[in-house]
């Protein structure tokens, strides 16, 4: 077994030393009948060349070049080739959690940028070292914000513009305070703001989604407007981190904590995970902050080093009272994150978000000019609303005949959003794919 | 032989932050033009939302990107180095064809959102890996959903609760046993699901004996929360009979996964009576851990707790798979997607190749646990003259040390931890298990060769030798590391959290 380097006769060797005369003596803890005979029911280990046939075999049937324009919660952007090769660095791979400072200066230096930038990236005071995605970012906002707010019995405003499963993660998490759940409506598909501002005294917790699960960019300077008259603690969630190109960070208009789906950075859509979630607040709230932190410190030598801090909110220390039960996060894909960050660099973030705006905005002018065809007049990112007389899926069918995901169907999460089509374009969609969906569009809406 | 002087780093690169090294007009990226025309953020968003500053993020070019962090990964231990023995966290080595695997391009671009047809290999992945973990578990079914160990804790334990609700004994089931020796997961866990924790206190002979834990199981039991093989490194043998008595206040068996390495194939958790289990997929079935993660942390559970996993499952429909979305007392979504699916694309490549061996005897699963015990034993027999074993009796996959010996000269753990770094190693898990002062917990993994064995063992050794006769070269330690002793006190005092 390639796997195992122990030979016969170092086994033989070892066990001298340790005394037994055989392997399975090693193994006499376990009550005899609990042990299993040596044939399990599994199948033939396989080799190296029948993995690949194996895996090479289940993926014989997908589509090949397929145009897709789903978006809502994970897309495909261009990753530079640096950031798959630096992930290939063993030294980042097959590393763990860096504990020992002395010799883990490279993860711990590398998480002390990520925190950077993330601050950088939503006008934030600070950043944890990332969480596990953007779903459960805003899941460990809301029990964070919650503690923070001690044994408060407020409303929680939520909106119902929120990607639903952002929303099942979120009732999850929080289960025991459903009671005080009260959905925003939205008006055209952005939040009812007068509905905030009557609701927001009284209220504990207010949390957004912007662009939206319609992908629209909801109004965070009115928000914040309302929010200074109150103690609400505002939680914000952004699904696409790419727009934080063009747009303003949360932090900016005074978001107390902001979470964000981090897979636009350096991160392949990979059935949505793994990826990695961005979790910034206000420097109050350091000791309430669920993760891993760096901070950074010096040596005995005096030379500037980093290392893990704050430890006493986690639960290696902290036990039963910690801020949250997490451990293992998802540090490489926050790492993919990292490189792609600093590739794109001041101008490249700019540039690769004015693309997806523009060829977003491109797809909508078209669009606009074919009857019967709707199409959201809200202000928005590279994802936006196509509506028809007819049902999103049965437009979905009609454009995978010709090798072509239109979008993603609102339909498949509630019945009322049965005619809406999301839409996403980025900059990997030349002009020539987004006339070739505007060609579909025109067949398929006559 | 090995001395420091013979791993003596290389790398002594000072790297400046990214931050230092920006340079206003530099780009590491390049884009096409654009075919549209351009569109002004002014003409169509909100104005007081725009944003023109590029978040200011530094500016390099690519070859200093490349440079910067490779010299940064330089500063890092890793398996693919040297043996990393840390316990309780399974650094075995992450074989190359597991990422040429989750490598291949049509996986890779799978959107979670696409029209399950079109997703066919992705739920074929994961219906074979939740198979294959029924088939080393013992257990009926099984989620991919949680990323993480401590995720799957989180799964594990809601599901009991969830599970006392549909009998409507909610109210009453208020207390989960957990013993001291536990990682601090579970009681965070239990914490967050809303649970009272009951502690059992750790026993000299190391598992939890009947007497001990029988009186505290009572009608407010909901459950016990156990590791097995404990952090010890020691199997817990009475599992069956405290099952059994938990089966009679119908509370449940929640068995954390973290140490399974050392009963593949050998004992099957349901078989023991375990109810609930995680496993972390990036520990016993070798995914990488990327630093800190991705992690996935699969729960398997008896057949009749199905209706309370996460939704949605994997099935087999004739000739094709589909999510399961409407689970009767699901728990509901834990996660944004459908769990980490790049890693459990690796877990299932690995899981492939360890599977029975081609003269249909055995296993290599169970080849694997054995190698990995060995190990531990080899190390505990080699170095029992030389450091304290507190619970010196055959252990599983790994073993604990104290610093008791060492403390005699003013040697504690964290100096041992420090001076192992000058011999190349990465330092084993200290100070944990809290139940043994100044632990020191050493997991080899199967990976290890014995001659890699015998010169960690000669490292350990010649430590213990320096604690006598130069205590001052352990207590100053590390001297040849990239860092001297980092001042953790300081970044706590003086928090610089960000540029």
């Amino acid at each position: 077994m390639k796997y195992i380097p122990q030979t016969e006769q170092d086994r033989s060797e070892m066990l001298k030393v340790v005394g037994v005369s055989s392997i399975d003596q090693l193994f006499q803890d376990i009550p005899e009948k609990f042990r299993l005979p040596h044939k399990l029911d599994y199948p033939m280990a396989l080799s190296e060349l029948e993995l690949r046939r194996h895996f090479q075999n289940l993926v014989s049937n997908s589509p090949r070049d397929l145009l897709s324009l789903a978006g809502c919660g994970i897309y495909q952007h261009d990753i530079p080739s640096s950031v798959s090769f630096l992930l290939q660095r063993s030294e980042f791979a097959t590393s763990y959690t860096p504990y020992q400072p002395e010799v883990a200066q490279g993860s711990l230096q590398c998480i002390f940028e990520y925190q950077s930038l993330a601050c950088q990236l939503t006008e934030s005071e600070l950043s944890n070292a990332s969480l596990y995605d953007g779903a459960t970012s805003l899941g460990e906002a809301a029990l964070m914000a919650i503690r923070i707010k001690k044994k408060s019995e407020g409303k929680i405003l939520v909106s119902s513009a929120l990607h639903p499963f952002y929303k099942q993660v979120l009732n999850t998490y929080c289960e025991d305070f459903l009671d005080r759940f009260v959905e925003i409506p939205t008006l055209e598909d952005r939040l009812d703001l007068q509905f905030v501002e009557k609701n927001l005294s009284g209220a504990d917790l207010l949390i957004t989604q912007s662009p939206n699960l319609f992908g629209c960019v909801e109004d965070y300077s009115q928000i914040a407007k309302f929010k200074r008259d109150s103690s609400v603690l505002w939680i914000t969630s952004t699904m696409e981190a790419l727009s934080f190109g063009v747009l303003r960070g949360p932090g900016a208009f005074g978001a107390d904590i902001v979470t964000a789906e981090g897979q636009s950075f350096g991160n392949h859509p990979y059935l949505g995970g793994s990826t990695f979630g961005i979790f910034c607040t206000k420097q109050e709230y350091l000791r309430n902050l669920p993760g891993r932190l760096v901070g950074e410190t010096k040596d005995e030598d005096g030379r500037r080093a980093f290392t893990l801090t704050f430890a006493t909110r986690e639960q290696f220390i902290r036990r039963g009272r910690a801020t949250s039960n997490i451990c293992t996060n998802n540090n490489l894909n926050m790492l993919a994150g990292l490189f792609h960050m600093v590739c794109l660099g001041k101008s490249g973030l700019q540039e690769i978000a004015e693309q997806n705006l523009s060829k977003a905005e491109y797809l909508k002018s078209k669009l606009r000019s074919i009857g019967g065809i709707r199409v959201s007049s809200q202000p928005t990112f590279n994802e936006f609303v196509v509506e028809t007389s007819s049902a999103a899926s049965s437009l979905l069918d009609r454009g995978l005949t010709e090798g072509v995901v239109l979008g993603v169907d609102l339909g498949k999460f509630e019945e009322k959003w049965k005619h809406k089509l999301l839409v996403h374009a980025s900059e990997i969609h030349q002009k020539q794919d987004l006339d070739r969906v505007v060609d579909l569009f025109q067949k398929v809406s006559r | 032989m090995i001395t420091p002087e013979g791993v003596r780093s290389i790398l002594t690169h000072e790297e400046e932050l990214v931050f230092e090294k920006s340079k206003s007009g530099r780009s590491g990226y390049s884009l096409p033009a654009l075919d549209v025309p351009k569109v002004s953020p002014q003409s169509c968003l909100p104005e007081n939302q725009i944003r023109t500053d590029g978040a200011n993020f530094p500016e390099i070019s690519e070859n200093e990107v490349i440079r910067h962090f490779t010299r940064l990964s330089q500063k890092n231990c890793a398996i693919d180095l040297e043996l990393y023995p840390l316990g309780s966290c399974t650094m075995k080595y992450n074989p190359k064809i597991n990422e040429e695997m989750a490598g291949i391009s049509q996986f890779r671009s799978l959107h979670p959102l696409w029209p399950q047809k079109l997703l066919q290999p992705a739920l074929a992945v994961q219906f074979q890996l939740q198979d294959l973990l029924c088939r080393v578990t013992g257990l009926g079914a099984v989620t991919l959903q949680p990323s993480a160990g401590a995720h799957g804790e989180y799964v594990g334990i809601k599901m009991m609760r969830a599970y006392h609700r549909a009998k409507g004994q909610e109210a009453k089931k208020t207390k989960v046993l957990i013993p001291e020796s536990a990682h601090g997961t579970n009681p965070a866990t239990c914490t967050m699901v809303g649970y009272e924790i009951v502690s059992i206190p750790t026993h000299p002979s190391g598992v939890v004996p009947l007497e001990d834990v029988l009186p505290l199981i009572d009608e407010n039991t909901a459950g016990i929360m156990m590791t097995n093989p404990n952090t010890l490194g020691l199997f817990e043998s009475n599992i069956p009979e405290i099952s059994k008595k938990l089966k009679e206040v119908d509370a449940l068996f929640y068995m954390d996964g973290a140490n399974f390495n050392a009963i593949l194939g050998i004992s099957l958790p349901g078989e023991l009576g375990v109810d609930i289990m995680h496993i972390n997929l990036h520990k016993t079935f070798s995914t990488p851990h990327g630093g800190g993660g991705p992690g996935a942390g699969a729960v398997a559970v008896r057949k009749d707790l199905a209706a309370f996993l996460p939704a949605p499952i994997v099935h087999q429909v004739g000739d094709h798979f589909e999510w399961k979305e409407n689970i009767e007392n699901s728990i509901g979504r834990v996660g944004g997607y459908f769990g980490n699916f790049s890693i459990q694309l690796r877990a299932l490549a690995y899981m492939l190749s360890i599977g029975t061996t081609p003269n249909n005897q055995s296993t290599y699963l169970r080849k694997i646990s054995e190698a990995a015990v060995l190990n531990a034993n080899y190390i505990r027999a080699r170095l029992k003259n030389h450091f304290k074993i507190p619970f010196d009796r055959i252990c599983m996959h790994e073993v604990l040390l104290s610093d008791e010996l060492q403390s005699e000269y003013g040697i504690k753990t964290q100096d041992i931890a420090k001076r192992l770094m000058d011999y190349g190693y990465h330092p084993m898990t200290v100070y944990f298990p809290l139940v043994v002062a100044g632990a020191m917990l050493i997991e080899p993994t199967e990976s290890e060769s014995k001659q890699s064995i015998d010169r960690f063992c000669e490292a350990m050794i010649k430590i213990a030798e320096e604690a006598k006769q130069n205590p001052e070269i352990v207590r100053t330690a590390p001297h040849h590391s990239f860092r001297k002793r980092v001042d953790e006190l300081l970044a706590q005092k003086q928090p610089r959290l960000r540029w």
